[in-house]
Formats: structure tokens, C-alpha cells, sequence
């Protein structure tokens, strides 16, 4: 592999680490921390969205985020 | 020899068991760096990450987190977003590089990656420092679940557990 192919590859690299770190901090912190009062507003049945989330849908998005990086890196 | 108190007659039955203890390490020494750190890659996939997963459900999670969680109330769930989302860093950030370049432990692969004897002392202190406060927490919680089950006072099982490991350890690394 030459050097370009180097740079491309750890170009894309970078790219796809960026865009999960900014699914992973909108989740977490945005979601859950920054603007938890604005969507327990939300409810889904009788659960205040802010508080789901937080507690469970944070982490479902989490899962998937590492299954997308172990695939992606083969 | 016996930093927990041991009633005199028990001091047979104590030195059988580290005894054994030793035996079991020695029978599992391996040769090779790689044999300890990494089973010398014997081990299927499936089963190492069941053992990963299992290694979560330990007393951390159960008892502190479950704990933190109830007496935190909604704050407890930093706790929660904390734990899954430093493993999904650890997964973008240094897994994949740690498997490429060989190495077995944190403190070498950045050592190596940065060409810096320094970044590994650093990365050396911050690994015994988290080592430290884990096994701390899990010997507590240890010691607790054993002494609600068995009635024995949580110190001296906290102390059986630390020697278990003292003698497993050295001796599986011959």
C-alpha cells in the first residue's frame, strides 16, 4: 500500500470515529444531561422520554455504535 | 502470615487451603507472555466474551451501581451513560490500534504508538490507580454478598479473597 493509500484510509478512519463521537456525545450529553428538562416533557406511555433516554435508550445507541466500529474494522 | 485474626485451630485448615490455592496456580502456569495475558489465543470468541460480560455483572455493577443508582435517583444516571460510553471510546479510540500493533497492555501500546517512555509511566500510574479503586470496590463487594451468605464478618472474607489472588497470581506466571 502506498503513502496515499495510507492517508486515505486513515482519513476515512477519522471520519467515521468523528461521526460516532458526535452520535455518542448527542446522545449522552445532549440528550441526557443538557436537555433532559425539554424532553421529560415527552412521554411514551406513562415514561418521560429525557428519563428513558438517559437510563436505557443511551446505552441501546451505545451498543450500537461499537457494532458499527467492530464490523466496519472487520 | 495471618494479618486477619485466626483462631488457633484454624490455622491447619487456613494453611491447607492457601496450599491448595498455590497448587491450582502452579498447575496453570503457562510459559509465554502471551499464555498469560491472553490465554495464548486459545480461547474461542464466544467464551472470551461471555467472560467479558460476566466480568460486568460483577459487584461493581450489581451492588454500587444498583446502589448509587436507587440513592442518586435520576443523578445516578451519569453512572449509567459513563460506563457504556467510555467502553464505546475505548472502542473508537484505542481497541482497534491495540489489536494491530500486538501489544498486550495499555501502558506498552502507548508507550510504543507515541515513542515516549514517559506517556507509559503515566499510562502506568492511571492503570494502578484504576486497578486500585476496582478491586478495592470488588473485594467489598465481596465480602459482603459471602458474609450475608456464610455469617462470616466481611473483613475476614475480603482478606480470603485478596490471598486467593496473591497465590494464584505469581504462581499461573511460573
Amino acid at each position: 500500500m502506498t503513502t496515499n493509500d495510507f492517508k486515505g484510509y486513515w482519513q476515512d478512519n477519522k471520519h467515521l470515529i468523528l461521526i460516532l463521537l458526535v452520535v455518542w456525545a448527542a446522545v449522552s450529553l445532549v440528550c441526557g444531561i443538557l436537555f433532559v428538562e425539554q424532553l421529560n416533557k415527552i412521554h411514551i406511555g406513562k415514561l418521560s422520554l429525557g428519563f428513558w433516554v438517559a437510563q436505557q435508550g443511551s446505552i441501546f445507541v451505545f451498543v450500537i455504535l461499537i457494532f458499527n466500529i467492530c464490523l466496519v474494522h472487520g | 502470615m495471618f494479618p486477619e485474626s485466626i483462631a488457633t485451630e484454624q490455622i491447619g485448615p487456613t494453611c491447607l487451603s492457601r496450599l491448595r490455592l498455590s497448587y491450582i496456580g502452579w498447575s496453570a502456569r503457562v510459559r509465554e507472555t502471551s499464555g498469560f495475558y491472553v490465554a495464548g489465543r486459545g480461547v474461542p470468541a464466544i467464551a472470551n466474551r461471555a467472560a467479558t460480560a460476566a466480568d460486568w455483572m460483577s459487584a461493581a455493577s450489581f451492588i454500587s451501581m444498583a446502589g448509587l443508582i436507587s440513592f442518586m435517583g435520576y443523578d445516578g444516571s451519569i453512572y449509567l451513560m459513563g460506563w457504556t460510553g467510555v467502553y464505546v471510546l475505548l472502542a473508537l479510540l484505542l481497541a482497534p490500534y491495540l489489536r494491530e500493533f500486538g501489544k498486550y497492555t495499555v501502558p506498552d501500546f502507548v508507550g510504543d504508538r507515541y515513542y515516549s517512555d514517559t506517556a507509559r509511566v503515566v499510562a502506568v500510574i492511571a492503570a494502578i490507580f484504576v486497578s486500585f479503586t476496582y478491586v478495592a470496590g470488588q473485594m467489598r463487594g465481596v465480602g459482603i454478598v459471602f458474609s450475608r451468605f456464610l455469617e462470616i464478618s466481611i473483613e475476614k472474607w475480603a482478606w480470603s479473597s485478596v490471598w486467593s489472588l496473591l497465590l494464584f497470581s505469581p504462581c499461573s506466571a511460573e
